[in-house]
């Protein structure tokens, strides 16, 4: 788990990550370097990296651990950014197209039905295509937009039921490859949606499936 | 080496949303500023560069505009040497 000055997603992600007892979770600070193959998962949270200040994610960027995040990512590491995670990895050039503010100018704080609509190692298996999940949006800049994606290298794998911010085809979570790794952005927080305590737990999919297709 | 003060102008692409400049917009419609048919906002950064040379400088600016100051995909910008 990379933490930023300004994330506030990062223990959530860790209780998720942390609620299959075979996982073990490391706060990786964002000034140290990621060696390569040193984690099977990557998570960049939601939250405010370095107060937004300048573009959301622009100043996260360029820290040691984004800038280590490619090599990593290529000798086998799958990435996944959640809201701010997802802002940082499109301002470092990792996936493509840019996040805008939303359509109706207002911060949008809701639970949204998203559907899934690609197989996406190791998140979504074939049998997970077409299911829907319930999951907690909150963002001000989730307005996704892409001029060209090249769909060989980039999947949309997560779509909203209704459009909650004015995204590009409905698109709430973009997939790409690289090398041996993966890179999945995405606005929806599933780590806030997997405890039946607090009324959803559908999304743990993301995690046991993950586990299940890295162990 | 010398000092050289530079602006660098960043502005939103055409077709990207731009909520300050339409709140803006509709704030001029309500004091009857019927006469201003097009807003547009930039943000501007005011450096002091050393280097040798004028070019020099314009060549740094434009390289700290292009990696860090303005998303590229969504932004333009234009430097100017103001002294």
């Amino acid at each position: 788990m990379i933490v930023f000055p300004g994330s506030n997603s990062d223990r959530d992600l860790q209780k998720a990550f942390e609620s299959l007892s075979a996982v073990e979770v490391k706060m990786h600070w964002h000034e140290d370097p990621i060696e390569p193959k040193a984690y099977q998962v990557i998570g960049l949270p939601g939250g405010f990296s370095f107060g937004d200040y300048l573009r959301a994610g622009a100043i996260a960027k360029i820290s040691p651990a984004i800038q280590s995040l490619p090599e990593a990512v290529e000798a086998g590491a799958h990435a996944i950014g959640i809201c701010n995670g997802f802002q940082i990895l499109l301002e470092a050039r990792l996936l493509p197209g840019y996040l805008q503010m939303n359509q109706e100018l207002g911060f949008v704080s809701r639970q949204e039905i998203c559907r899934i609509s690609e197989k996406v190692f190791p998140w979504f298996k074939e049998n997970d295509v077409g299911r829907e999940l319930r999951l907690p949006i909150a963002h001000g800049f989730g307005n996704y937009q892409c001029g060209r994606v090249d769909r060989k290298e980039v999947v949309a794998a997560l779509h909203y039921e209704k459009n909650p911010n004015g995204s590009m085809e409905n698109i709430a979570g973009v997939y790409r490859s690289l090398g041996k790794g993966s890179l999945f952005g995405l606005m929806p927080h599933p780590e806030r949606a997997c405890y039946a305590a607090l009324g959803d737990d559908e999304s743990k999919i993301f995690w046991t499936n993950a586990m299940e297709a890295l162990s | 080496m010398k000092k050289f003060h530079l602006k660098v102008r960043i502005r939103l692409k055409d077709g990207i949303l731009d909520p300050e400049a339409i709140a803006i917009s509709k704030a001029l419609e309500r004091l009857e500023f019927s006469s201003i048919k097009k807003l547009k906002t930039e943000k501007v950064f005011h450096l002091e560069i050393e280097a040798e040379s004028e070019a020099q400088a314009l060549d740094q600016a434009r390289e700290a505009a292009t990696k860090l100051l303005t998303n590229v995909v969504m932004e333009n910008f234009d430097v100017e040497a103001l002294s």
